[in-house]
């Protein structure tokens, strides 16, 4: 073991800090740098749309699954879309098998946040016949490698296999009430905004770290999001507790936040285009 | 501003409890700590912080969790959590009646519920929720109604001292500088909820000799 | 300054800032009691109260609250719970069980061991009492004596007020435990955990003490003990009666 490691193990504090003076991270990123991100859609055949995204060592995978289902009553022209995020315990040793534990369900009730807040989908579009047929899209998104930043790497992933969605031409008689299911899967989901999130870690009042790591995470006293929509406007900002920011420092998060917005989607954009080259 | 009124030592069992209520949202806040704790969450250097709140009607789903994990947050930043370890703390939250506020008027409540059971805190905290209309104003403490309405909702929890920001929370989407209007505005209104905790505690000790 | 005279200043809310120490810079030094922490040369509260200082230049809050946290040298009244090896664990109302050692009781052996049941009432003082280790009780002082401490006979009836009543009561310059026993005959032991255990003669007398006690967290201290000659006027008629 070398003298870096067995310091690391002594003193976790004083050897995260030591970086953190020289403007630098353990993983040799400063403190505004973003990590290397790779998105990469179809990955799941069986699903209508997924896509599976590294963000560092995060990687997360998104799949959505469509199937039919009988609007609900009070909103009978409306589809569903239910976002759930999984965080089993092969992703890290943090996590604990059994009923979603806090940071899913945190994660889970912020995409929806997201979907709600910038009105991206239009629920009525999902609809095939008002009170009798609509399209639910149940889409579940997997933690298989968790190195801190769930929350965006969760949200591109679930950005990039909503536009990768096919859906499948379906009739209803209404006669016969006879569902009539098409063959080639050709018909996509509209996205009115693409939303991208922007991660910092609180370490201290001054200290603010972009896209943390887990180690980050650990050290740090919170999180802030910040999700801007493409034209810069915000679509929801979340931070629970931690260090006490000012005024400023959230302006500073959201002109970081507004330099993510073209990366990530076009990023998203290329690897759409990879994947309609490829197939 | 919606009124506010709030009541302490409601419960006479549990260490500290509360009722706040803003406009039409009341919450009954609970506090009892710091106490046992089973030996999975016991913190061999820190206090360990249970949140629960239940909604005025329904089962709490994912929803309330959620809530319940942006006020947990809150407070383990507001309470020194270091000076009785292997201890829990409880906090438990029911909402009486229901006009939107739910997360502002909790935690305005479990505030000082934590007051009430003298639990050592590095500041008191105290939350506004404000909405923009869809004409554009900015509505402080809006009503259910009123919130179904508008584009957006933001709700800030700011420490007492120098107001900062503890938390923040945001349904729907705005630009920032309505955003950077709302903050300001509801830091101006933080001040007078701090106001009322330090009148509600003055008179709890009113018995006191000064 | 006399230093026994403890003066009131203000309520104090967690965060207030009460004074700017620099132990640098100042030359006499200042105490800080509970409630209180100095950080970056400002002592701030961190629990609501009145701000109190005493002519020793001591700050403290003191605060309204039924939570009983452990605090070395104070007397307290504790439930026995189960016996564990050369220990008994009793429950003091903090957020761990106590222990005391069987030895330490008045005139205690290997030979003659106190024997204790579940439920019994005892009175002591914590010896350790640390947010690290578990508190532990004892009832004898440096002299092996026993100085009241003890278990408490069965005949007594217990119950829990306000922490911030039970210091109240046990200041000697306190009237209202002297002015209650001109009316009635009783005994009292008051924890400082809040506990107190009193024993009179018929049960009623034990429910009006417990009532007047009760008063005390309803009305200022000088109105509770004006009314302690009207609260107990019917009894003082049997006390006559009797004799």
């Amino acid at each position: 073991m070398t003298s870096m490691e067995i310091w690391k193990i002594f003193e976790p504090d004083n050897y995260y800090k030591s970086f953190l003076e020289q403007n630098k991270r353990p993983d040799g990123r400063g403190l505004v740098d973003t990590r290397p991100i790779t998105i990469k859609v179809g990955t799941v055949n069986t699903a209508e749309g997924s896509a599976t995204v590294r963000i560092g060592h995060t990687a997360v995978m998104c799949g959505v699954k469509a199937e039919l289902a009988k609007p609900a009553l009070r909103k009978p022209n409306e589809g569903f879309i239910v976002p759930n995020v999984e965080l089993y315990p092969c992703c890290s040793p943090k996590f604990k098998a059994g009923p979603p534990g806090e940071k899913a369900m945190e994660a889970s009730q912020f995409i929806k946040n997201v979907i709600i807040s910038s009105k991206m989908l239009n629920l009525e579009e999902l609809c095939i016949k008002s009170n009798k047929l609509a399209w639910c899209l149940y889409c579940d998104v997997v933690c298989l490698n968790y190195d801190g930043n769930l929350l965006d790497a969760a949200l591109v992933s679930f950005m990039a296999a909503l536009q990768n969605v096919k859906l499948p031409e379906v009739t209803y008689d209404e006669e016969t009430e006879r569902i009539h299911v098409g063959l080639d899967r050709s018909i996509p989901v509209i996205l009115k905004a693409k939303p991208v999130s922007t991660t910092f870690t609180l370490w201290s009042e001054e200290i603010q770290l972009i896209d943390p790591t887990a180690e980050d995470e650990d050290q740090g006293s919170g999180e802030v999001t910040v999700v801007l929509l493409e034209d810069g406007k915000m679509c929801t900002i979340n931070k629970s507790g931690g260090q006490l920011i000012t005024h400023e420092t959230l302006d500073l998060f959201v002109r970081h936040g507004k330099e993510q917005i073209k990366k990530i989607n076009d990023c998203i954009e290329r690897a759409l285009i990879e994947q309609m080259d490829a197939s | 501003m919606s009124q506010h009124l709030c009541e302490i030592g409601y419960l006479s069992r549990s260490d500290g409890s509360s009722l706040y209520c803003i406009g039409g949202t009341v919450v009954l806040a609970s506090v009892n700590g710091p106490g046992d704790v089973k030996a999975s969450n016991r913190h061999y250097n820190r206090t360990q912080l249970d949140v629960c709140y239940s909604p005025s009607t329904g089962q709490s789903m994912i929803g309330e969790r959620a809530l319940e994990s942006v006020i947990s947050k809150t407070i383990e930043q507001a309470i020194i959590v270091h000076l009785h370890p292997r201890t829990a703390i409880n906090v438990t939250l029911q909402e009486m009646q229901s006009d939107g506020l739910a997360l502002s008027t909790s935690i305005n409540a479990a505030c000082l519920a934590l007051l009430d059971a003298g639990v050592q805190m590095k500041s008191t905290f105290s939350a506004v929720t404000c909405c923009i209309a869809s004409s554009g104003a900015i509505i402080l403490e809006p009503t259910e109604a009123e919130i179904k309405e508008s584009s957006a909702v933001v709700t800030f929890v700011f420490d007492g001292l120098e107001y900062n920001v503890l938390s923040a929370y945001q349904d729907g989407s705005l630009d920032s500088d309505t955003f950077n209007l709302c903050l300001i505005k509801c830091q101006l209104a933080a001040k007078d909820i701090t106001a009322i905790f330090r009148k509600t505690i003055e008179d709890k000790h009113k018995f006191d000799k000064s | 300054m006399d230093s026994d005279i403890t003066e009131s200043l203000y309520i104090v809310l967690p965060g207030d800032q009460v004074l700017r120490f620099n132990p640098e810079e100042n030359r006499d030094r200042i105490f800080i009691g509970p409630g209180l922490r100095w950080q970056d040369n400002v002592v701030r509260a961190t629990k609501p109260g009145m701000l109190k200082k005493n002519g020793k230049n001591l700050y403290f809050v003191d605060t309204h609250q039924k939570r009983y946290i452990p605090q070395k040298r104070e007397f307290v009244i504790g439930i026995v719970l189960k016996k564990k090896g050369d220990n008994y664990v009793i429950d003091i109302g903090g957020s761990e069980y106590a222990t005391i050692s069987y030895l330490s009781f008045e005139n205690a052996s290997k030979k003659t061991r106190k024997e204790m049941k579940p439920g019994d009432l005892i009175y002591g003082q914590l010896l350790v009492a640390n947010k690290d280790m578990e508190p532990e009780l004892v009832c004898i002082d440096v002299y092996n004596r026993a100085v009241g401490m003890g278990t408490l006979p069965g005949d007594g009836i217990m119950f829990t007020i306000p922490l911030h009543i039970a210091r109240m009561v046990v200041d000697p310059q306190n009237p209202f435990l002297l002015m209650m026993g001109k009316q009635i005959n009783y005994t009292v032991v008051v924890g400082f955990n809040g506990r107190v255990w009193i024993k009179a003669r018929t049960q009623r007398e034990k429910v009006a003490i417990m009532n007047a006690f009760t008063m005390l967290e309803l009305m200022p201290l000088e109105e509770a003990v004006d009314s302690i000659p009207m609260f107990f006027s019917g009894f003082s008629v049997h006390l006559r009666e009797d004799m």
